[in-house]
C-alpha cells in the first residue's frame, strides 16, 4: 500500500483523533462522529494491523477502516458541513492571505540549501514569526518557533555541560597528579633498612600517606562520575529534543498542514547538523508499523518532508482536475475531486485561493448531494427522489443508479407491506393489518400511500363502528326489513365479529321466513286464492306487526275477502273473551266462507276440544 | 107468585168439572202425537241477531230449524257436539252455529245432513244447547 493512500486515511482520522502518533499507536477508540457506513460494508477484521490498529482507506469503495470500524469518507457528516463551508467560503485572495502565503514561501526559501550563505534559521524564524499572526496559521508558526527556541535552549546548556567538562577534565588531571604527588616511599614502594640507611617509616606515616591518596582516589571518582553523568546528560537532552521535534514534524503532517511540515522539516536539519535524521519511533508502535509496511524503509524526516510536498502536489493537481472538469459540467466528478484534494490540502494555497464562482458551480450540487444522503438516511424516499431528478438535471455525469435502486427498493418494499395490510384489513385481520403497516412505515414513513391508507383505515374504523351501531339501533327496534335492505353494508360490516355476524345471520333467517311468506302469499294471490294470501299473512304479521310488506299486502287482500276477514276477526274476537261457543260460530260461518281456511279449521278444533274434550 | 124448583148446590160444580174434563181431553187429543205443533209457540231463532249479538240472548229458548252438518265431537259422557246450519230468511246464506246435544239424548240418532227441529237454549258463552229435538 502506497503513502499516497494512507495520506488520506490519516487525515481523516485527524477529525477523529489529535493524539500524536509517533511514540505510539492510537490510544483511544475513534470519536463518535464517525459514523459506520453501511455502503461501503464493514469486512472481517485483516490479519494485518492495516483496518484495526492503524487507520486504512479504501479509494475505491471510498471507506476508511479503523479498528474494525468502516467509515465513508464523503458521507461524513462533519466533512460534508466542512466542505460546504468551504464551498460558500470566499477565496482567499485578500491581501493579507497574499501577504501570508509570502512569509511561508520566504521562510521556505530561507532554509533552502540553494539560499546564499546556506540555511538562514534565524531568518526563517523572524519570518515565521510574523506569519503567526495571520489567522489562517492557527498559531503554528509560534509553536515551531518555540520548538525552535527549545532546540537552542538544549544546545546552549549542551555547551554548558560541555564546557563543565572541560574543566572537570582538568581538575582530573590537577587531582591525578596531586595523588601521585601524595603517595610518598611508604605508599609506592616497600619499606627498607637498606644501602641508604634510612630508617623506614613509621606506620603512623604509612597511615598519614595512604589518607591523603584515598582522599585524591575520591576526588577522581567523583570527577568521573560528573563527567559521565554530565554525558549522559547531553546526550539524553539531545534525543530529547529530537524526539519532540520529530514530535512536532509528525503532528504537522497528521494536521495536513504541509507547508508547516516541510519548514518543520528543514528547520531540524539545520538545527540538527549530526546527519542523524531519523525518526525516533517507538520500536512496534502502529506508527512505524504504517511507515515501515507502507515505505519498506525505516522513515526519516526527509521522507516526511518528501510526502508533504507529494501531497501539496496532489491537492494542486486535484484543483486542476476539478477546473477542467467543471468547465464539462461534470459536476459529479468535479465534486469528488475536489472533496478529495479538499480532504487532503484543505489549508493548501491552491485549495484557499479557489474562485468562490468555481466552487458555486459545484456548491449547489454538493448542497443537494448531501440532502440526498440525509433524505436517504432517514428513509424520505419522496424527497430524495426529487433530489436526484435535479441532480440529474444539473450534472450530466450524475450516477442516480444507486439512490435510484434504493429508492425503488424501498419504494417496492413498502407498497408490497401496503397491499398486504388491504389484503388483511379486507379479511379483518386486525394484527396482520398492524403488523404490515408498521413494516411499511419502517421502510418508507413519508410513503403517502401509508398516509392514505392509515386515513383510510380509521374513517373505515369510524364508519364499521357507525354500521355496526345502526344495526344494534334496528335490531333493537325489530326493524328486519330495513336490515334486510341494508344487507350488504351490514354483511361488510359483522364480518370477523362472531357476535355481529351471529345476530345478523339470525335477522337473515326471520325475514327469510317472512319473505318465504310473502312470495307464497303473492303466488296465491296470483292464482286468485285472496283468502289463502290473506291468512298466510296474517299468520306471520303476529311475529313481524310491523313489516311494511306484510301490512300493505294485507289492507290489499282484506278489501277482497270481507266476509271471511270479518268472521275470523269475531272469531278470534269470542274466543280471546273466553266466549267459546259464539267464537265456535264464527269459525264455522268463515269455514263456510273459505272452506280452505286453517285458521277457521284450527279454531274449530280447538274449541270442540274446549266445549267437549274427547278425554 | 110461583113456587121455583129448589136446585141442588152440587150442580155447578158437577157441570163445571164435566166441562174441564171434555176441555182436557179434547186437548189431548189435539196434542196427541202426530197431531200438537213441536215447540208450538217458541220463538224462531234470530240468528242474525245471535251473531251480532248474543249477549240479549242468552238464556233464553228458540225453535232452531236447521241442518246437522259436522259431528264435531263425541264426548264420553256420550254428549255431542254438531255444527248446525241454520237458515234464515234474514242472512242470504246459512247461520252455522254450535249445538251441544246433551246425554240424554244419547239414543238418537243424529247424522250428518239430516234436519231437524231443536229447541235449543242459548248458554252464557254464546253456544246453543239442545233442550229438545225433532227430525224434520
Amino acid at each position: 500500500m502506497t503513502p499516497r493512500i494512507l495520506l488520506p486515511v490519516l487525515l481523516t482520522c485527524l477529525p477523529l483523533s489529535a493524539n500524536a502518533q509517533v511514540f505510539d499507536g492510537p490510544g483511544n477508540p475513534p470519536s463518535s462522529s464517525g459514523t459506520p457506513s453501511s455502503s461501503g460494508g464493514g469486512s472481517a477484521p485483516p490479519k494485518s494491523p492495516f483496518g484495526q490498529e492503524v487507520p486504512v482507506m479504501n479509494p475505491g469503495s471510498e471507506i476508511a477502516s479503523w479498528n474494525g470500524q468502516n467509515w465513508n469518507i464523503s458521507d461524513q457528516r462533519l466533512y460534508r458541513a466542512r466542505f460546504e463551508k468551504y464551498l460558500a467560503a470566499p477565496a482567499a485572495t485578500t491581501a493579507q492571505d497574499q501577504a501570508y502565503r509570502d512569509l511561508m514561501l520566504g521562510a521556505m526559501k530561507a532554509l533552502s540549501p540553494n539560499n546564499p550563505g546556506g540555511p538562514n534559521v534565524a531568518k526563517c524564524v523572524t519570518l515565521t514569526g510574523q506569519a503567526a499572526d495571520h489567522p489562517i496559521d492557527a498559531r503554528l508558526c509560534d509553536s515551531l518557533n518555540q520548538a525552535v527556541y527549545s532546540v537552542v535552549l538544549f544546545k546552549k546548556n549542551a555547551k554548558l555541560l560541555g564546557e563543565m567538562n572541560k574543566a572537570l577534565e582538568q581538575k582530573r588531571k590537577d587531582e591525578a597528579w596531586n595523588l601521585r604527588m601524595s603517595c610518598g616511599p611508604t605508599t609506592t614502594q616497600p619499606p627498607s633498612t637498606g644501602a641508604d640507611g634510612k630508617p623506614a617509616p613509621t606506620v603512623t606515616q604509612q597511615v598519614n600517606e595512604f589518607s591523603t591518596a584515598g582522599g585524591h582516589i575520591k576526588k577522581l571518582v567523583e570527577i568521573d562520575a560528573t563527567r559521565v553523568a554530565n554525558a549522559a546528560k547531553m546526550t539524553s537532552a539531545e534525543l530529547k529534543a529530537k524526539v519532540e521535534f520529530q514530535a512536532m514534524i509528525v503532528q504537522l503532517f497528521l494536521q495536513r498542514r504541509f507547508e508547516h511540515c516541510i519548514l518543520a522539516s528543514r528547520l531540524y536539519r539545520a538545527l540538527f547538523e549530526d546527519g542523524d535524521a531519523g525518526l525516533k519511533l517507538k520500536e512496534g508502535s502502529d506508527v512505524e508499523k504504517l511507515f515501515i509496511q507502507s515505505t519498506g524503509v525505516t522513515p526519516t524526516v526527509s521522507a516526511l518532508d518528501a510526502m508533504a510536498s507529494e501531497a501539496i502536489r496532489d491537492v494542486d493537481e486535484g484543483v486542476q482536475a476539478f477546473t477542467y472538469l467543471i468547465e464539462r459540467n461534470e459536476l459529479e466528478s468535479a465534486s469528488k475531486r475536489l472533496g478529495e484534494a479538499f480532504i487532503m490540502g484543505e489549508y493548501m494555497p491552491k485549495i484557499r485561493t479557489l474562485e468562490r464562482e468555481k466552487k458555486a458551480k459545484v456548491s449547489e450540487f454538493v448542497r443537494e448531494g448531501n440532502q440526498l444522503i440525509s433524505a436517504i438516511d432517514v428513509k424520505d424516499y419522496t424527497l430524495a427522489e426529487t433530489l436526484v431528478e435535479a441532480m440529474r438535471k444539473s450534472a450530466k455525469d450524475f450516477d442516480y443508479s444507486k439512490p435510484r435502486a434504493a429508492i425503488e427498493t424501498a419504494r417496492s418494499t413498502s407498497s408490497l407491506h401496503l397491499m398486504q395490510a388491504r389484503s388483511a384489513a379486507i379479511a379483518k385481520d386486525d394484527k396482520a393489518v398492524a403488523d404490515n403497516i408498521a413494516k411499511a412505515a419502517m421502510i418508507w414513513p413519508t410513503n403517502p400511500d401509508l398516509k392514505a391508507f392509515s386515513t383510510q383505515v380509521a374513517s373505515y374504523g369510524d364508519m364499521n363502528t357507525r354500521v355496526l351501531s345502526d344495526l344494534d339501533t334496528l335490531i333493537a327496534q325489530k326493524n328486519y326489513r330495513e336490515i334486510f335492505r341494508e344487507q350488504t353494508k351490514y354483511a361488510g360490516a359483522v364480518l370477523g365479529k362472531p357476535e355481529y355476524e351471529t345476530k345478523l345471520k339470525t335477522v337473515m333467517d326471520e325475514v327469510g321466513k317472512v319473505e318465504r311468506v310473502v312470495m307464497a302469499a303473492d303466488e296465491m294471490i296470483k292464482v286468485g286464492d285472496h283468502a289463502g294470501a290473506w291468512e298466510r299473512l296474517e299468520e306471520i304479521s303476529k311475529t313481524f306487526p310491523d313489516d311494511n310488506e306484510i301490512n300493505r299486502r294485507r289492507a290489499e287482500l282484506s278489501r277482497k275477502n270481507p266476509e271471511f276477514i270479518h268472521a275470523i276477526t269475531e272469531a278470534r274476537r269470542h274466543e280471546d273473551n273466553a266466549r267459546t261457543g259464539i267464537s265456535l260460530s264464527w269459525y264455522l260461518r268463515a269455514r263456510r266462507a273459505y272452506p280452505n281456511s286453517l285458521m277457521a279449521k284450527q279454531g274449530i278444533e280447538r274449541l270442540s276440544d274446549k266445549i267437549l274434550p274427547e278425554k | 107468585m110461583a113456587r121455583r124448583r129448589s136446585i141442588s148446590p152440587l150442580r155447578p160444580t158437577l157441570i163445571g168439572l164435566a166441562v174441564l174434563l171434555i176441555a182436557g181431553g179434547a186437548l189431548a187429543w189435539m196434542r196427541r202425537p202426530g197431531t200438537v205443533e213441536f215447540a208450538a209457540g217458541t220463538q224462531p231463532f234470530p240468528a242474525r241477531e245471535f251473531l251480532d249479538n248474543f249477549f240479549g240472548l242468552r238464556g233464553n229458548r228458540y225453535l232452531a230449524q236447521g241442518r246437522i252438518t259436522e259431528q264435531l265431537r263425541f264426548g264420553p259422557d256420550r254428549r255431542r257436539l254438531f255444527a248446525l246450519s241454520i237458515t234464515d230468511t234474514s242472512l242470504t246464506e246459512p247461520c252455522e252455529v254450535g249445538l251441544l246435544v246433551p246425554a240424554s239424548f244419547g239414543s238418537l240418532n243424529i247424522q250428518t245432513g239430516q234436519e231437524f227441529q231443536i229447541l235449543v237454549e242459548v248458554d252464557q258463552e254464546g253456544l246453543l244447547r239442545a233442550i229438545d229435538l225433532k227430525k224434520s
